[in-house]
């Protein structure tokens, strides 16, 4: 994808801190990207790299606590700062929000057809409950639920974990909005639904015609959807390359990392998984250095003195690491993954 | 959820039984011999005496006594008093409930407005000074005795009427000569049962809000744009409300079956006063009547809760 148009979504230097006893921790550091038009951005990383926050921060979920600046503009509209109901107004409407766990993400008293007609009714009001619940039964349809006419009086807990997930997909595009963030949309599921269900979300990008934030921390799962992909860590972003690009050709020390711990199908019997030593750094102690610096097999004394910046190796594929220049080749027949998907 | 209701109904009998089993040789036993109680009177000759064994029929063993008392309570005779000239038990009990539903009703619906509606603000308002406040207001009606707090409000009362001439509240019995003074004698009762029982309502209500309002199911009404009324107000308290109803449901039951320290600190003729005074009158009939009548209501309002919490959460089928 290439950067013609005006970008749907762009972030400038978002941070996020939360106040804690120990002073603020800051969740999100600097963060910057664009989202174009239809397009499916992935944002990767491990829990705690601030890419949930980040999401919660544009829509203004998170508590009044946190301490967010920064910019965001949505078509052209700051988000950031913006007045409560005229942001409420764009939530559900024109960026919608697809969360981790589908068995508490609805309410249980409720039914599907109820929420999802709800979306609909709170956003247009000269629509009828009834068509609503027709436009519901529509979208489960699409969403692949099957017997929507009797699943849409339903409630949630007669969904199972998988169709609870497509029917919270179909409740973020019943306004066809140019924005989907998708937050873990299938971590809580069996990895045998997952597939479905990253088949059902991409089809709906697709009537829809929707931009999209894929955050995940599964690298596996964004191979498939992901026209570019933007790697977290430590609340900044560490890697970003289009998504053949990135598995072919990693460049940051993080990234080889995660790509290498990737467990495969094809691999011999025996052998050991390939974890990235350590643990992320405590948000509240961030380190004076580069934040991946005490787990990295490349650094040097450079990356514990100062954090690295984001820079430009190639065309459209930047990395955050002092040392891209001396680092070894990608020659090792392990980063590549096997059609990048599985 | 009707067979489902016939059917709880149908257990519920032996449960009643067995409560009544239970009281009737309790109070036998325990009080000991209600022929005792002519060892004081210089006035009594030998008939009174052969009228107590009539009535109670002490002639019989207790379990013979059981029965026949069973029998004469399914046909709808509760016995008679013997502390009360024989009175009908049934005429005592009756107008004793109706007393005990002059404070139950008002009590109740005071207690359920406001356990729901301070809950609900406590929760939203968490850590906020109003927060503080009411926590610290359940936490006095919490520790607080009722006989204590019953006392402390007619002695305020007491105190106002004196120096004032006011004669605002009654502090003992029920006077129910027009509406005005119906409310004047409900009034300080009732402000003890509200007290008490909402200061635990509140605390239970507020703790299942602020689990709802952190929970994801209220994120996802927020992402989908909807206003923070709504949000609480649909959300929220439909869910809210769950937890509460088993609680009101149940403290319902209680109310109506007298309260009896509420009641006797205010000296009001209720179904709570029937019981302690049956009690130390060794008025068998009597204690019999109310114990079987609270079983009763322990029961149905327990089954009423069961029922309206199928009727809340989709989750529960009563089946």
């Amino acid at each position: 994808m290439t950067t013609n148009g005006n970008p749907v979504l762009r972030v400038e230097d978002l941070s996020v801190a939360f106040k804690t006893k120990h002073g603020y921790a800051e969740a999100v550091r600097g963060l910057s990207y664009d989202v174009m038009p239809g397009e499916s951005v992935a944002i990767v990383g491990e829990s705690g790299s601030g890419k949930s926050v980040n999401a919660l921060a544009l829509l203004g979920l998170l508590p009044r606590t946190a301490r967010i600046t920064g910019s965001a503009l949505f078509e052209g509209e700051e988000l950031i700062g913006m007045d409560p109901d005229t942001l409420r107004k764009i939530r559900g409407r024109r960026i919608s929000m697809i969360f981790q766990d589908p068995m508490t993400a609805f309410n249980p008293v409720f039914t599907i057809g109820n929420q999802i007609a709800e979306i609909i009714t709170i956003h247009d009001s000269s629509v009828s409950d009834n068509e609503a619940t027709k436009r519901a039964t529509d979208l489960l349809d699409l969403v692949g639920i099957p017997h929507p006419e009797r699943r849409v009086h339903q409630y949630p807990h007669e969904y199972s974990g998988g169709m609870r997930q497509r029917a919270m997909i179909a409740m973020a595009i019943a306004n066809s909005p140019t924005l989907l963030i998708a937050d873990e949309p299938t971590t809580a599921l069996d990895v045998t639904i997952q597939a479905q269900v990253m088949e059902t979300l991409a089809a709906a990008q697709e009537e829809t015609g929707a931009a999209m934030v894929l955050i995940t921390h599964d690298l596996g799962l964004v191979a498939g959807v992901a026209d570019r992909v933007q790697v977290m860590y430590g609340g900044r972003i560490f890697e970003r390359a289009e998504t053949r690009e990135l598995f072919y050709n990693p460049i940051n020390p993080y990234t080889r990392g995660l790509i290498q711990s990737i467990p495969r199908l094809n691999e011999e019997r025996g052998v050991r998984l390939n974890p990235i030593p350590g643990n992320p750094p405590s948000i509240i102690r961030m380190p004076k250095g580069c934040a991946f610096s005490s787990r990295c097999e490349f650094r040097t004394q450079v990356c514990m003195d100062q954090p690295a910046e984001l820079e430009p190796v190639t065309d459209g594929h930047w990395s955050r690491c002092h040392n891209t220049a001396t680092l070894p080749p990608v020659d090792d027949p392990r980063l590549i993954p096997g059609g990048a998907g599985r | 959820m009707l067979a489902y209701a016939l059917r709880r109904i149908l257990q519920a009998i032996p449960i009643i039984l067995l409560a009544t089993v239970i009281a009737f040789f309790a109070v036998t036993w325990a009080n000991g011999d209600p022929r005792a109680r002519l060892a004081t009177c210089t006035t009594c000759d030998e008939s009174a005496y052969d009228r107590i064994v009539e009535l109670y029929e002490l002639d019989k063993p207790t379990y013979q006594r059981y029965v026949s008392w069973l029998g004469d309570v399914v046909t709808g005779d509760l016995g008679i008093s013997t502390s009360q000239g024989e009175r009908p038990v049934n005429e005592i009990f009756w107008e004793r409930f109706r007393n005990t539903l002059l404070l139950a009703l008002p009590a109740f619906v005071i207690v359920a407005v406001l356990s729901l509606v301070l809950s609900v603000y406590q929760a939203i308002k968490q850590y906020s000074f109003g927060d503080y406040a009411l926590s610290a207001f359940s936490y006095f009606g919490l520790s607080m005795p009722t006989f204590f707090f019953g006392l402390v409000l007619q002695a305020i009362v007491i105190q106002l009427n004196n120096s004032f001439g006011w004669k605002f509240f009654w502090t003992q019995g029920l006077h129910d000569e027009n509406f005005k003074e119906l409310i004047a004698s409900i009034t300080l009762p009732v402000l003890t049962l509200v007290l008490i029982s909402v200061a635990g309502e509140t605390r239970f209500g507020r703790a299942s809000m602020l689990e709802i309002k952190n929970s994801e199911y209220i994120r996802t009404a927020r992402a989908k744009g909807l206003s923070e009324r709504r949000v609480v107000f649909r959300h929220m308290l439909r869910n809210a409300l769950i937890p509460l109803v088993t609680i009101w449901a149940l403290d319902f039951a209680a109310l109506l079956s007298g309260a009896v320290i509420t009641e006797s600190v205010f000296s009001w003729p209720g179904l709570g006063r029937m019981l302690l005074d049956g009690i130390f009158a060794t008025d068998l009939d009597v204690v019999m009547a109310v114990v079987t009548a609270l079983s009763i209501m322990a029961v149905l309002f327990n089954l009423f809760a069961d029922l309206l919490y199928g009727v809340l959460d989709p989750r529960i089928r009563l089946d």
